[in-house]
């Protein structure tokens, strides 16, 4: 009995000798890695070269540079390898079963695209194979969503009890993603119809909507898109103003302050329908951050209601959307109450994000104005409280998030719980995280109801 | 011309050599009430065919002398008893005839609740007198609509206005409530002078919310071709009648859910001078009327406060012993109007108040001259001023300063801070908020003197009476228009005085010959024809004279009545027919129409720290074009009758065929026009701080100038472009087609059943109106840019309209049944009545009038050019609509639209895409030109009214006391939708009357 104890004793601090050995895998960045080769023998187990493709879609996936990391099934050995050129690794391995995986980031056309893979049935043995592959399934995300929308307006206490004020509504554009993102052929357009409850033909009945399956989905009032070239930073936002950019909290105590130079304006002179003279802008927003637009259909209404808005973000440049609005021909006629309600044909392809906000006081008239393929569920509001509709904060994304240590915010206070039962479920304080250095990645699941929450200040107002 | 005079001067020669043989004897008599015996003191005997007349004296006697020898009809009517009328044959002198009359009230069978028609009118005409009024509680005089064939209960408030629609309806071209004529008292009400009674380019009626409804003793309704003594009108005619003579003292009170009132009236003598002659008979009544849009939110409100004065007197002794003389005058003020300033609901410290205050006075003298060349002569003058002074506080707030033009002249103008002194053309007020009155001052008054000889010959079998005559009528408003009562902070508004209007002056001569020949029995023929010449004057206009002749014609034929047929079965039978011709004046509204300025924004800076922007504009007047060829909206009436009495119950059919010709409307053209345009680019970034700028603009060039306040830094010319636009201005002008409307009316009376005091009445109306618009119309969707990104620079020509209809045929059938109990030995009476829409019929129409098509049907709903030569009436359709031509900014040589448009499409993307810019496309429905018949609705009326002795008298009535809230289905869209857009809430009312002899 003694001596089977000796003997275990003995083999288990040889394997552990053996499994520290930590230069099994050859890989590109590693050419001449200098620990030899252990020789197989009773102590040292065989070890065997191993070779893993990565492959996307069905295909190699040749991008160099991928770490792929490899771990054995009792979890007590893992070993990392960088692609080469054709999206190979290779590595050396005793025999045993592992698992492999890899993750790649990167952007294209104002996406984020993320692959990722695993691959858990890596068994290596003396006669086994020595070729696998690691499947990474591409996911695709917006580098730019609709971080806060503010159009319901607020209480205008000076003007009287009960007034209200509504020419400052803004949105602010957020680059979820860790990296630049292009926002110059980002084009803003109307969800139709303008209001959610509006009367409309588009839903044939209660289960459905005329234009689920088509490649198109309606656009009211008009686009607006930028005239130069716009960059958001990693993490950064830019704020786009609807109505006048100016300071109105000179005269609306209770709105917010528009007029910073960093900010956006549509430029309501670009476009006939639209003149108005309530519209104005500062002095300090400079020329090449006005926005151009089109208008679409008869009346000067805007592409945001004030009431119930409902509006997308699209990728198109100025060119393509412009033809779209001057096809008239090419119009959909299916929603109106009446013939001027006909509505440019706007491709889903190039919707990047959209929001469907309900009014409140009108929930049981109102009716989604996007596809699911677009858009699932909204969000009510009660209109000119000063509330906003603000993005939820992804909690375990941000977390993940190594530079964020230390910097994030808890105990969220900012939301409507109280009144009408809306808060930002992860308890982040998205805006005081922000101002602590931390980088916040928005939840975009696409379902209005997970991704945004009605917010009791503008998150802009000072 | 000559044609017309020789048969005039021939009818006349006829006329006159009746008259030169018939021998005249004196008729006279007493009247007495029948219960107590006493004189009828002011009583009325006029004798209908020769048309003479006296007054009773305190003891109840009259005297006429110079009557003819034949048969006449006697008619005696004195307020507050039954009218009594006979006929007799005059071949002597006849002294002592008496004549009883019976108080009238509920106790009587003979009362009743609902419109009689005049038996002795050659036209349609019918009667709603004091019991009925009474019965059904009228607050607004309008609300007797509801009394006529197939008329409908509308809603009972004063908050909103109501007209007259005669056979017409309220959204129907022709203007139908403009042109429908109302008297009170023989005073013409009318919008003649009113600068505010248009809407979206239809006009309006009066309205009659400020007509006290307490003192009306009777309403006539005139549907048919009225005398030719009537103009100004087209549609037919109201006359309202209030209480005159001597009467009790009677004190009203009424209440509903929204509207109160309390009246009091009474009507005395004045006495005798020392020489016996009566000084006449006062007639008083005093009432106050307030009325609620909601009694939820019982604070928006519309008052009324009337006091009325009439006196009348007759002189027929001493000199006027042979020619008496009756004098009346009348004077009514009205006080009162909408205010809702108390509304809590409104924004605090604004309200909107709006005058409705009037006063009218009249004067009138009948002098029975009795002469073989002239039987009566008739003097009318009166005059109605209106104050109808709107003033309107609200609140404006800005964010950033504003500009408020009032500039009147063309040019550009940059806003400046308000001047005191200033010109103040284009005010900066800045940002915050302000307060301000707006008022608009419209005073119309309207004048008008006739005078009329009446001649009536009695030739034995026949009668002939000549009426001629002639008025003059003048227009005129002294109301300053808009303006402001603090000009620093009002909006835009630019000044337009109506009292710089010149008056309009009417100069109309009539003459009318009425035969009755008397062809046996009681059976006689009535022709009846009259010519009126209407000149519309109005010196110091584009307008000038405006001549308009309007010929009338009635027949009737009575072939027997039931006076002499008490025991036969048939009992009467008359048949009737008109045909004639009315025109409508215009209003201020339709000739001058306010003139418009096309503010075209030049110049728009940033905003400084201070939210300060300054503004420029283009100032374009849109001097109104007056149309001198602008004609006078006319009626073609036509219209047959019968009247027949089976067993006791009467029928009376109307059939009628109306042509509105030459209705009023506004129509929109474009001009071109180019302007300099600087934009906040142009001025952003400048060195010169944006605190310390000033702009100016060129009022010629548009050219802006930035320049420094402190004057360190030289001034900068901003850089401008050039914009190309379409701009709009109206005009008013006459639609080309004419508007067709044709009907059948029914009256039957079931004969009384006398077990159960009961009668039963079922009237309606058939009712049909169909209007096809063929004016080309022009139309420029200036909100559009063209696909260059300029100003959109087409303009389109449309036939009849720019939309998918050009017009309208509407089919109605209501109908009512109204069971009627009157109870003489409790004196109360009980009505009941179930009004019912069987048929409501409409369909939009798109035709042309040369039968070709003008919407067209597609294949394919996404292909706007797949049109077929299918007919937009068969069905399910989805349609479209070309403009006929089109014009560019750069062209204005109009081009054939399809043609061009189908080149475009497979040559020049660019146009193409511009041209379908002017499409109309009907793809939105495919239903848009189905027959839609709304399926059948009711509603119930209860009314009760119980005497109370002769002292109080107490109504009530329910309305829609079903509380019908059902719904109605649509053909057409085939979609449910509430009844209450057809019939009036449920809805209650009370009223209580003391009358104190």
């Amino acid at each position: 009995m003694k001596k089977s104890f000796i003997f275990l004793a003995v083999a288990a601090i040889a394997f552990m000798v053996a499994a520290c050995v930590k230069p099994v895998p050859v890989g590109p960045d590693e050419p001449d890695d200098p620990t030899p080769t252990p020789t197989p023998g009773p102590d040292v187990p065989a070890l065997y070269d191993i070779a893993i493709q990565l492959q996307s879609e069905g295909a190699n996936f040749a991008v160099e540079g991928i770490t792929v990391a490899i771990a054995d099934d009792a979890g007590v050995a893992s070993y990392d390898a960088i692609t080469d050129a054709t999206g190979k690794v290779t590595f050396k391995l005793p025999a045993g079963t592992y698992a492999a995986k890899a993750t790649y980031k990167t952007a294209e056309d104002g996406q984020r695209l993320t692959f990722n893979g695993a691959n858990n049935a890596i068994y290596v043995s003396k006669n086994g194979d020595r070729s696998f592959n690691l499947s990474l399934n591409k996911v695709v995300s917006q580098q730019i969503i609709i971080k806060e929308v503010y159009t319901t307006g607020c209480p205008n206490a000076a003007a009287g009890a009960n007034q209200t004020y509504a020419h400052d509504a803004y949105i602010i554009l957020y680059n979820n993603t860790e990296l630049e993102a292009d926002a110059s052929d980002i084009i803003f357009a109307g969800g139709a119809p303008m209001v959610a409850q509006q009367k409309q033909n588009y839903w044939i009945d209660a289960e459905t909507l005329l234009f689920q399956n088509a490649d198109w989905i309606p656009s009211y009032s008009g686009f607006w898109w930028f005239d130069s070239e716009v960059k958001i930073p990693a993490y950064s936002q830019i704020v786009v103003v609807i109505w006048s950019a100016i300071d109105h909290t000179q005269t609306v105590a209770e709105s917010v302050n528009l007029s910073d130079p960093s900010y956006y304006w549509m430029n309501n002179k670009s476009v006939p329908a639209f003149t108005h003279q309530k519209h104005a802008v500062s002095e300090s927003i400079p020329t090449d951050h006005y926005l151009s637009g089109i208008a679409t259909n008869p009346g000067s209404a805007w592409i945001v209601a004030t009431n119930s808005p409902g509006f997308f973000i699209g990728k198109m440049s100025s060119e393509e959307v412009t033809a779209i609005a001057n096809a008239k021909d090419q119009y959909d006629t299916h929603c109106g109450t009446s013939a001027a309600m006909s509505y440019p044909k706007f491709p889903k392809a190039n919707v990047i994000d959209a929001v469907d906000i309900w009014d409140k006081s009108k929930e049981a008239s109102s009716k989604p104005r996007f596809s699911t393929d677009i858009l699932t569920g909204h969000i009510s509001i009660t209109n000119v409280l000063g509330y906003t509709v603000y993005r939820n904060v992804d909690k375990e994304a941000t977390e993940a998030l190594e530079e964020n240590a230390g910097k994030l915010v808890y105990n969220y206070a900012g939301g409507t719980d109280d009144v009408e039962g809306s808060t930002d479920p992860s308890g982040i304080d998205a805006e005081a995280s922000i101002a602590a250095g931390a980088h916040i990645i928005y939840s975009d699941t696409n379902d209005m109801a997970k991704d945004y929450h009605v917010r009791k200040v503008a998150s802009i107002k000072k | 011309m000559r044609k017309r005079l020789a048969i005039l001067t021939i009818l006349l020669l006829y006329v006159v050599s009746g008259s030169a043989f018939a021998q005249k004897y004196t008729f006279s008599g007493i009247i007495t009430e029948k219960s107590s015996g006493n004189p009828v003191e002011f009583a009325t005997v006029v004798l209908e065919g020769p048309e003479l007349w006296a007054v009773a004296d305190a003891e109840g006697r009259f005297s006429i002398s110079g009557v003819p020898a034949g048969k006449t009809k006697i008619n005696v009517a004195c307020l507050g008893y039954v009218s009594w009328d006979k006929e007799i044959e005059i071949s002597r002198n006849i002294k002592d005839f008496k004549i009883t009359l019976i108080e009238d009230n509920l106790s009587l069978e003979s009362a009743v609740v609902t419109a009689q028609e005049d038996a002795n009118s050659a036209t349609t005409a019918r009667t709603i007198d004091k019991t009925a009024l009474d019965h059904v509680q009228v607050m607004n005089v309008s609300d007797i609509s509801a009394l006529l064939p197939g008329g409908a209960t509308q809603d009972p408030t004063l908050t909103s206005e109501k007209q007259f629609n005669i056979r017409g309806g309220n959204a129907e071209g022709g203007n139908n409530s403009f042109t429908t004529a109302v008297e009170v008292d023989g005073v013409r009400l009318s919008n003649n002078a009113s600068f505010t009674n248009s809407s979206s380019g239809s006009f309006k009626g009066i309205n009659t919310n400020s007509i006290a409804s307490s003192n009306i003793e009777s309403v006539e309704v005139i549907t048919g071709v009225p005398s030719v003594e009537y103009g100004d009108m087209s549609s037919g005619v109201v006359k309202i009648n209030t209480r005159r003579g001597r009467t009790p003292l009677t004190i009203t009170m009424s209440t509903s859910p929204k509207t109160k009132q309390v009246s009091a009236s009474k009507g005395f003598s004045l006495g005798h001078s020392k020489s016996g002659q009566s000084r006449g008979v006062l007639n008083g009544s005093l009432e106050y009327t307030r009325s609620i849009s909601e009694p939820m939110s019982p604070y928006t409100s519309y008052d009324r406060k009337q006091l009325s004065l009439l006196w009348s007197n007759t002189y027929a002794s001493g000199r006027h012993a042979r020619t008496p003389l009756r004098i009346s005058a009348g004077i009514t003020g009205n006080l009162g109007g909408l205010d809702n300033k108390a509304d809590p609901d409104k924004l605090v410290g604004t309200f909107l108040k709006q005058r409705d205050n009037s006063i009218r006075g009249n004067i009138e003298a009948n002098w029975l001259l009795s002469k073989p060349w002239i039987t009566n002569l008739e003097f009318k003058a009166s005059a109605v001023y209106g104050d109808r002074l709107q003033r309107e506080r609200s609140m404006y707030h800005s964010a950033v300063s504003s500009t408020n033009l009032h500039a009147t002249e063309a040019g550009y103008y940059m806003s400046e801070p308000y001047s005191e002194g200033g010109d103040n053309n284009a005010v900066r007020i800045d940002p915050g908020i302000r307060y301000n009155i707006m008022c608009i001052d419209d005073r119309p008054l309207d004048t008008k003197v006739s005078l009329k000889v009446n001649w009536a010959i009695n030739g034995g079998i026949y009668n002939n009476k000549v009426k001629y005559g002639a008025e003059w009528a003048m227009d005129k408003n002294f109301g300053i228009g808009e303006y402001t009562e603090e000009m620093s902070t009002a909006p835009t508004f630019r000044t337009w005085r109506f009292c710089d209007i010149p008056a309009m002056h009417n100069v109309a001569g009539f003459v009318e010959d009425n035969f009755m020949l008397h062809t046996g029995g009681d059976s006689r023929l009535n022709l009846i024809a009259g010519l009126r010449w209407d000149n519309t004057i109005m010196p110091g206009s584009a307008y000038g004279i405006t001549s308009s002749l309007s010929p009338r014609f009635n027949f009737k034929y009575t072939l027997f009545t039931p006076a002499t047929r008490v025991r036969n079965f048939f009992k009467e039978f008359s048949v009737r027919a008109s045909w004639g011709v009315a025109v409508k004046q215009p209003s201020f509204s339709v000739l001058y129409p306010t003139p418009s300025y096309f503010d075209i924004n030049a110049f728009t800076s940033t905003a400084d720290a201070n939210n300060i922007v300054s503004n420029a504009y283009y100032v374009m007047p849109r001097t109104i074009a007056y149309n001198a060829e602008l004609a006078w909206q006319r009626n073609q009436q036509a219209e047959a009758g019968i009247d027949i009495n089976l067993g006791g119950t009467k029928i009376s059919l109307a059939g009628f065929y109306n042509r509105t010709l030459l209705a009023y409307t506004t129509e929109t053209f474009y001009e071109r026009f180019i302007y300099t345009e600087t934009l906040p680019q142009a001025v952003q970034g400048l060195p010169i701080p944006a605190g310390d700028r000033i702009y100016s603009i060129n009022p010629t060039t548009g050219r802006v100038t930035v320049s420094d306040r402190t004057g360190a830094l030289a001034p900068i010319e901003a850089e401008g472009i050039e914009k190309k636009s379409f701009i709009s201005a109206y005009t008013e002008h006459n639609e080309e087609n004419p508007i067709t409307r044709y009907g059948l009316e029914w009256i039957i009376d079931f004969a009384r059943i006398k077990a159960l005091n009961t009668t039963i009445r079922l009237d309606g109306s058939f009712y049909n109106y169909k209007a096809i618009f063929s004016d080309l119309t022009e139309y420029c969707p200036t909100t559009q840019t063209s696909y260059d990104k300029s100003l959109y620079k087409y303009v389109g020509f449309y036939y009849g309209d720019n939309s998918n209809s050009n017009g309208k045929v509407t089919q109605d059938i209501h109908t009512n049944l109204t069971i009627t109990t009157n109870i003489p030995q409790v004196r109360m009476i009980i009505s009941f009545k179930l009004e019912s829409s069987l048929l409501k019929y409409s369909r939009s129409l798109s035709e042309r009038l040369d039968g070709s098509r003008r919407s067209l049907v597609l294949a394919d709903r996404t292909d706007l050019l797949s049109y077929t030569d299918a007919s937009v009436y068969d069905g399910e359709c989805y349609t479209v609509l070309f403009p006929d031509t089109y014009c560019s900014f750069d062209d204005p040589t109009q081009k054939p639209f399809l043609e061009n448009l189908e080149w475009a499409k497979a040559n020049d993307p660019e146009l193409y895409a511009d041209l379908t810019k002017l499409i109309v496309s009907g793809t939105t429905y495919n239903y848009t030109f189905l027959k839609d018949f709304i399926s059948p609705y009711f509603s119930a009326n209860f009314s009760v009214t119980k005497e109370i002795g002769d002292i109080a008298s107490i109504s009530f009535y329910a309305n829609n006391f079903f509380n019908n809230m059902g719904q109605v289905y649509s053909t057409k869209t085939k979609t449910y939708s509430s009844v209450s857009s057809f019939i009036p809430r449920f809805y209650y009312g009370l009223t209580l009357r003391l009358k104190f002899n």
